[in-house]
């Protein structure tokens, strides 16, 4: 497999990733910049280009919502959890976990056959 | 203006008009915050080098402003049909008018005059069409219309419900795709009649040695008045597609107007004259009007078909009157 085509496979793996750990993440109120911190410092890089689009999509959907407020002499772009997204949160993890069992069962099955 | 602030107003022109100011007040901010961690991490200013290289991990501005779903295409979902169909018309309008001038003029000088003398103008008029067709289906696709609805589109028959207008009957919508490419059709034949651009001349007379006669001079306010029907008629099914019988009216009296033009250009039966008496141009002038009479005569049984079709529908939806009334159907 070349490295091209990896990495368009990886970006889709990761893409719903992001989503999910970027509404975990916003259950404590971040702006753009500390929320890229926030997900590096726990593994999960996500560039500049992906994080404030998506961002403003998820807020457009009614999953986030967010304000302007003034920190350190800057007006920054605050965004948190909103009820909606809270109960969609909750909803996606769940998904997540049986997913995340169903894939290592079948890994784990495919490792005993070989 | 510095580097952070050009690259801001790059991404800011490509944003929709709606969203720029919110988006690019959140980039800017951004950038400077990431810029001023990366200055504390390094223990100096950022030099243009470092800063330029931030700004490429940040991204082209067209990506950038792709990622907020910025338009990066001429003809989107709600044209394109619209495009194919319009696309296919010119090409097959300039293809049967190249089809008879290649005849004509390869039996007058042969086969070397008629490849300059009709396939390359044909081909360079396509292209011209095709571009002014993309130029206005661009403009039409950035239009806050509901021109093509994809979002109330249903699977079936691709028409949307009935709907129970008093006084009106229950009739199906119409379909905005149809409407909208009739319109195309009918502008383009008023643009040519009224000579708004001499599409005529373009087209074909200036590479016929034949001319229309008197007569259908004399009958062009009749003509322009028939499309004008016609395009009121496609407006109103655009307007309020619901209104299908308003629309009904409009094209009955358009399908009426044409077979009465029929009837009297079928009568006279000469169209077009030859420009001089050599014997290629006597013959263009034979074979058009041959083609002509065919193209008419194809068009009143179309009209007529027309004309009986929407009257049985009428007396169908009249209450108390054949099946498909509503009382019957109860």
């Amino acid at each position: 497999m070349d490295s091209t085509q990896f990495d368009s496979l990886r970006l889709e793996l990761r893409r719903g990733c992001l989503i999910l750990a970027v509404l975990a993440q916003l259950r404590s109120e971040h702006y753009g910049y500390t929320l890229r911190k926030e997900l590096a410092g726990r593994g999960l890089e996500i560039d500049e280009g992906t994080l404030y689009p998506l961002l403003r999509r998820l807020e457009s959907q009614g999953l986030l919502t967010s304000e302007w407020r003034e920190e350190d002499r800057r007006n920054k772009r605050f965004y948190r959890l909103s009820a909606q997204g809270k109960s969609v949160l909750k909803g996606l993890l769940a998904e997540w976990q049986q997913i995340n069992g169903s894939v290592d069962r079948i890994v784990g099955a495919k490792r005993s056959v070989a | 203006m510095n580097r952070i602030d050009s690259y801001l107003d790059a991404i800011r022109r490509l944003l929709p008009r709606e969203t720029r100011d919110d988006v690019v007040a959140e980039l800017r901010d951004a950038l400077l915050t990431e810029i001023e961690s990366e200055e504390t991490e390094r223990g100096h200013r950022l030099t243009d080098a470092e800063t330029d290289s931030l700004l490429t991990r940040f991204g082209a501005p067209r990506v950038v402003a792709a990622r907020y779903g910025a338009r990066s295409y001429l003809i989107g979902p709600r044209m394109y049909p619209v495009f194919l169909f319009v696309a296919k018309a010119i090409a097959l309008l300039i293809g049967v008018i190249a089809v008879i001038r290649i005849g004509v003029v390869t039996y007058g000088a042969g086969p070397g005059a008629a490849w300059s003398g009709v396939v390359i103008p044909a081909l360079l008029m396509f292209l011209v069409l095709l571009a002014v067709v993309v130029i206005l289906l661009a403009r039409a696709e950035r239009l806050p219309l509901p021109m093509l609805p994809l979002e109330t589109w249903l699977p079936r028959g691709h028409v949307p419900n009935v709907s129970p207008l008093p006084g009106w009957g229950t009739r199906p919508a119409v379909p905005r795709r149809e409407a909208l490419s009739s319109l195309a059709w009918l502008t383009f034949w008023l643009v040519w009649w009224t000579g708004a651009l001499p599409l005529g001349d373009w087209i074909l007379w200036r590479w016929l040695p034949i001319v229309p006669t008197q007569m259908v001079a004399d009958l062009s306010p009749f003509v322009i008045a028939v499309l004008i029907a016609g395009l009121a008629g496609d407006a109103i099914a655009l307007a309020r597609p619901r209104l299908a019988r308003l629309h009904e009216a409009a094209q009955l009296v358009t399908a009426c107007g044409l077979l009465a033009l029929t009837a009297l250009a079928l009568r006279e039966g000469t169209l077009v004259v030859a420009t001089n008496t050599a014997a290629g141009a006597q013959k263009a002038a034979s074979v058009t009007n041959i083609v002509m009479v065919v193209a008419l005569a194809g068009l009143a049984l179309v009209s007529i078909a027309y004309v009986v079709e929407v009257v049985k529908g009428w007396i169908r939806a009249t209450p108390g009157r054949g099946a498909g009334s509503v009382s019957a159907r109860a």
